[in-house]
């Protein structure tokens, strides 16, 4: 069976599609554009695979910039 | 007096359920006194709308036909509810001498014969937003194309529409004007198609470039060498909706020696309006002066077009703008190429990507047999591309994102792709961007 997604998971999904590295962890201050290199194209694409993964769109009620932003808007049952 | 069609000739069949009708069955059910007739259709077989299209066509009804695809919700958004599907109407029924004098009666209109008057047909095509849009057609404008004479006498037709799109309603014309029967293809796979089309003795197919792309791939094309797996009865391959490549061209001509290949231009809006023999297409002559070209997008008379609810922006000046854009190739008749149908444009953060352009490309990957993009909502950019890819081997995601990146602009890399078994065609194929 697949492991549950997280949200590294899909972060690292994202970067893979880029053919960057994977990272090991993401801390809550993480920011994704700054520190990881998203762009637009990217960003969108971490929210279509977060909806798919948790139903929730985390741009929905405004811009999400780090980590922890996104987490708090993911379900609560994330580990 | 041409004696075809008897009534025992088949009308439609579907070699695999079984199921046929015949043209006395057709004669049989519109020759009482008293017709009950569903004005809202959803029919549950392909055999059931050629019925329901056929008796409204013959008893100068408006029919409205709605895709069994539909969703309940879909089907209400139309206003396909329950009660309406369940509505009767009542009208008189028209007694034929023959199975001959009906399927000259729509078209003859004088006499003792019925006039397409009354008929009307309303059909639901995909909006660019994935809202269904309804267009209402009359007996012109559907069975412009329609080609009449003995030598047609003897066609036997492969169903490779939706019997509920426009598509499919013309080639349901076409067979009925003639006598000639329709073999169910569609929905039936492409092995079983390939099957039918020599078991059946197919002489005519119509279909879109997705529907032949699968059934060359479903049989030997001698790529390893083998002589590649013929069918020369098919003598007329027809194909539209999308556009077609050159290669594809000549994969049908190896597959079918003795076929005649054209494509033709429509839209659910217009109907057939135009057909190429290699990819140049030209005007009718019957069309002379109602078709132009304005930098470089192909316009038509507003009056070709069925009624439908435009979006104000569409028509202007009693002409229609395509969208499509193409290539002059010469006047009187005017002669073009299509550079790229309008099609369902997707707006990925400002960037305007043609879906058919990356289809194209997706198509150009080994192993991929059919390919679909288009736009599902976004939040970031408005739009996201997708891609749905059949492809056997599946090749290597991240191989084939090289592959892509390599040719095609950033905003036109479908960001997700999916392998699937088999690519949901139409309305219901769309995601609703929720």
């Amino acid at each position: 069976m697949k492991p549950a997604p997280t949200l590294l998971s899909v972060v690292n999904q994202v970067l893979a599609n880029k053919r960057r590295p994977a990272i090991a962890a993401l801390s809550p201050e993480t920011r994704l554009r700054e520190e990881l290199g998203f762009d637009s194209l990217d960003m969108a694409e971490l929210t279509v695979r977060l909806e798919e993964a948790f139903g929730v769109d985390i741009f929905a009620a405004g811009v999400v910039r780090t980590a922890g932003e996104i987490e708090a808007r993911l379900p609560a049952a994330q580990p | 007096m041409n004696a075809r069609p008897a009534d025992s000739d088949c009308l439609w069949r579907d070699p695999l359920s079984g199921a046929r009708v015949t043209y006395g069955e057709l004669r049989a059910l519109v020759g009482v006194g008293t017709v009950e007739l569903r004005p809202w259709l959803r029919p549950a077989t392909p055999g059931e709308a050629v019925l329901g299209l056929l008796s409204a066509l013959l008893l100068g009804c408006e029919l409205t036909l709605v895709d069994v695809d539909f969703s309940a919700e879909e089907a209400a958004s139309v206003g396909a509810t329950a009660e309406r599907l369940a509505e009767r109407v009542r009208v008189p029924g028209r007694r034929f001498e023959d199975a001959a004098a009906m399927v000259a009666a729509p078209r003859r209109g004088e006499g003792g014969g019925v006039g397409p008057d009354g008929f009307k047909l309303t059909l639901f095509t995909s909006g660019s937003t994935g809202l269904p849009k309804q267009v209402t057609h009359g007996l012109a404008g559907l069975s412009r194309m329609v080609r009449l004479g003995e030598r047609h006498g003897a066609d036997v037709w492969g169903m490779a529409y939706n019997a509920t799109h426009i598509a499919g309603v013309q080639v349901i014309l076409q067979a009925f004007f003639n006598g000639n029967a329709l073999v169910q293809l569609f929905g039936h796979g492409p092995a079983a198609a390939w099957r039918m089309i020599e078991a059946e003795g197919i002489t005519h197919l119509s279909a879109t470039p997705s529907f032949y792309r699968l059934l060359l791939g479903a049989t030997g094309g001698g790529e390893d060498g083998t002589t590649p797996v013929e069918a020369r009865g098919v003598r007329a391959v027809t194909l539209g909706g999308e556009r077609c490549d050159e290669g594809l061209r000549a994969r049908l001509a190896a597959r079918f020696p003795e076929a005649r290949i054209r494509n033709v231009y429509a839209s659910t809006e217009a109907g057939s309006l135009f057909v190429a023999e290699g990819e140049v297409f030209s005007v009718s002559p019957e069309l002379a002066g109602r078709v132009r070209i304005v930098d470089g997008e192909l316009q038509v008379a507003a009056d070709l077009l069925g009624d439908f609810a435009g979006d104000g922006q569409s028509v202007t000046d009693g002409w229609y703008r395509t969208g499509d854009t193409v290539e002059r190739v010469g006047d009187e008749p005017l002669r073009w190429r299509i550079l790229s149908r309008e099609r369902d444009w997707v707006n990925v953060g400002g960037h305007k990507v043609n879906p058919g352009e990356v289809e194209a490309v997706l198509l150009a990957y080994p192993g991929v047999i059919e390919a679909r993009v288009y736009g599902r909502a976004n939040s970031v950019l408005g739009q996201i591309l997708v891609a749905e890819l059949v492809a056997s081997p599946v090749p290597d995601e991240a191989e084939l994102r090289a592959f892509l990146s390599g040719r095609l602009q950033p905003a036109k890399v479908p960001r997700l792709i999916k392998f699937v078994e088999r690519i949901a065609r139409g309305r219901t194929g769309k995601q609703s961007g929720a």
